[in-house]
């Protein structure tokens, strides 16, 4: 990165948004936002109609939405991976990807809390989970996992929002000092004064620590906490120490994969190649071949602990899983998630945009597989042959998971074209301070 | 005009160098009053400046503490609102209200992190001050000395010296 200008990076990234957008975007945004209308619509006939117009039913009472839930909350994980735990191990690729990836999470969450809401049917009773006080003394039941994800999502979600922001503050001075008429006011109020005093850089560098160090062991805590959702339940394939881990290693794995694909285009449409380089995508590259090989290992250790434990209800399902009606779902798991990502420990496979983009989508696939399999499997074939049946999503279910995809891409389209896609800022900081200590 | 009458030199460095020379000198001199302006935190070259740490941290962890305080006492006051002995075991789980404690340990001490960071830094929706250069969001650095009018000449002599490109100075002002 050495080649760009300190200048060059206000100038680039402060034209990607600054500039008006072209028609083409906002026919994009307008597609999408027709998807997210008819999603809406769906919602609201299942509402209308009671949950009978989805295919959850008796014995599969959690069906896509859970699956959606739990996927979007992964993807979510990569960027705070990348924005709080690797600005900990000052890792130098950081800063030319964290902010997308801090987007990513964003919207992944918002995404992801809408599916709680559509499974409960009733969602104008949402409010009986959250703890307040009353009259009555009624308050939720501490002890179950449904309200620790509740707890631990909303968390996420608030923490998630204020790093986003809080790491936006420089670039948004920036973007006031360049912008005119109405924008100009607008990134006035968001920059909230920011003049680059060394009065304002202390304390917000400090401030900023401290979110990372909050945010590092929250991003462990919240997909262990949905994990907790299926692991404390006694059903064969969710009653598992192993979930904690395994769930964690395949939310960076997803989200890693979907920071590849959303930078691999939005890197050219905004004119930034120069500044997100392919030796960043090749970092995550490397990181998702770790986050790989670990869920390989969950993959292989969850059958051969059911066959060493002994248990026939175990042995059973985990038979079924590998060879019943979803062992096509349970094989792509695999095949997307730990074959297909092998491939990047050669370079040619991490250092080209096709592979790159290619093996990134099959494991955004490969994990949405995983979590039907989990959820899915379990809740068909559990101890009682008599109680055992089949899923099968229906119209509105599989509008309502498409409507989610566009919502997610329609708030990350809004992003791209109105708040600073890079940020300015730190992708300064290494070079200067390595200018200062030679100046020293 | 109320306050101390005071005069302030602002000078633009265009490599950071410069900008570390300058504040090095300033330092010798014994010249502390001043106020520094950088397109990153810089805080390798924070050795020269008066003020280098931050309270934040401590407003960060009496906030964590707090939550997690906040997390049980919510927890183990709704159990003990009914405090039936069920199945032999008492109310009170330590164990899952871990959860509820680590959360809003995390939630508290995130937002109190964001507040003290806005109200020490002073960041408010506001137009910047007079002394601003938007260059330092680019790739500029400004020092402004706060100074008596006596010393001007030798403030500005010595931020010259030190490789400034420019050097302005502005005579018995408000000191905000």
């Amino acid at each position: 990165m050495s080649e760009v200008a300190l200048g060059d990076y206000n100038r680039d990234v402060l034209r990607a948004f600054l500039t008006k957008p072209s028609r083409a975007y906002w026919i994009a945004v307008g597609g999408l936002l027709l998807m997210i209308v008819w999603g809406a619509f769906c919602w609201g006939y299942q509402i209308s109609r009671g949950m009978g117009v989805a295919g959850i039913a008796h014995p599969v009472g959690w069906g896509v939405y859970i699956v959606n839930f739990v996927f979007w909350i992964g993807i979510g994980h990569a960027g705070t991976l990348i924005s709080a735990i690797l600005y900990l191990f000052r890792a130098r690729w950081r800063p030319a990807v964290y902010r997308s990836a801090e987007a990513m999470t964003v919207f992944a969450v918002m995404t992801a809390g809408l599916f709680p809401l559509i499974h409960l049917g009733r969602v104008w009773v949402f409010w009986f989970i959250l703890p307040y006080p009353n009259q009555r003394h009624l308050w939720p039941n501490f002890k179950s996992p449904l309200v620790w994800d509740v707890v631990a999502v909303t968390t996420y979600l608030a923490i998630s929002i204020i790093f986003w922001y809080s790491g936006m503050i420089p670039d948004l001075a920036a973007a006031r000092d360049s912008a005119t008429g109405r924008r100009r006011r607008v990134y006035q109020w968001l920059a909230m004064g920011w003049t680059g005093e060394h009065d304002q850089w202390r304390h917000y560098l400090r401030g900023y620590m401290c979110l990372a160090a909050l945010a590092t062991p929250l991003v462990i805590s919240v997909h262990s906490v949905v994990s907790f959702d299926f692991a404390m339940s006694l059903l064969p394939g969710w009653h598992t120490t192993i979930f904690a881990p395994y769930f964690v290693a395949g939310a960076i794995h997803s989200g890693l994969a979907m920071v590849i694909l959303l930078l691999i285009p939005a890197r050219s449409l905004l004119n930034l190649k120069h500044i997100i380089q392919v030796r960043h995508l090749e970092q995550a590259a490397l990181l998702m071949i770790l986050t790989g090989a670990i869920l390989g290992y969950a993959y292989a250790i969850e059958p051969f602990l059911a066959w060493y434990s002994g248990d026939v209800f175990e042995r059973q399902f985990s038979a079924w899983r590998a060879f019943g009606p979803y062992a096509w779902a349970y094989w792509g798991t695999i095949v997307c998630n730990v074959a297909a990502p092998a491939f990047f420990g050669f370079r040619w496979a991490r250092t080209r945009l096709l592979p790159l983009f290619v093996i990134s989508l099959l494991v955004i696939v490969g994990m949405w597989l995983e979590r039907f399999v989990i959820i899915v499997d379990s809740l068909a074939h559990d101890f009682i042959p008599h109680n055992w049946g089949l899923y099968h999503p229906t119209w509105v279910e599989i509008s309502i998971t498409t409507a989610a995809l566009c919502w997610f891409l329609f708030w990350f389209f809004l992003y791209s074209k109105h708040l600073p896609f890079v940020s300015i800022a730190e992708s300064k900081e290494s070079r200067l301070e390595e200018a200062v200590e030679a100046a020293l | 005009m109320t306050g101390n009458e005071r005069s302030r030199v602002i000078s633009v460095f265009g490599d950071v160098a410069s900008y570390v020379a300058a504040l090095r000198r300033l330092q010798e001199a014994g010249l502390r009053d001043l106020t520094t302006y950088s397109p990153t935190g810089l805080a390798a070259a924070w050795r020269f400046l008066p003020r280098q740490g931050s309270p934040v941290r401590f407003v960060t962890l009496m906030a964590a503490l707090t939550g997690a305080a906040l997390g049980f006492w919510m927890c183990i006051g709704s159990a003990l609102l009914y405090g039936l002995m069920v199945g032999g075991k008492w109310p009170v789980s330590w164990l899952p209200y871990c959860v509820i404690g680590f959360e809003l340990t995390i939630l508290i001490g995130g937002l109190a992190t964001v507040a003290a960071m806005f109200a020490l830094a002073r960041l408010s929706p506001r137009s910047p001050r007079e002394a601003y250069d938007p260059r330092v969001q680019v790739d500029k650095f400004a020092i402004a000395v706060h100074c008596d009018t006596e010393q001007l000449a030798a403030v500005d002599q010595l931020l010259r010296d030190a490789g400034a490109e420019e050097v302005r100075e502005q005579r018995a002002f408000d000191d905000d």
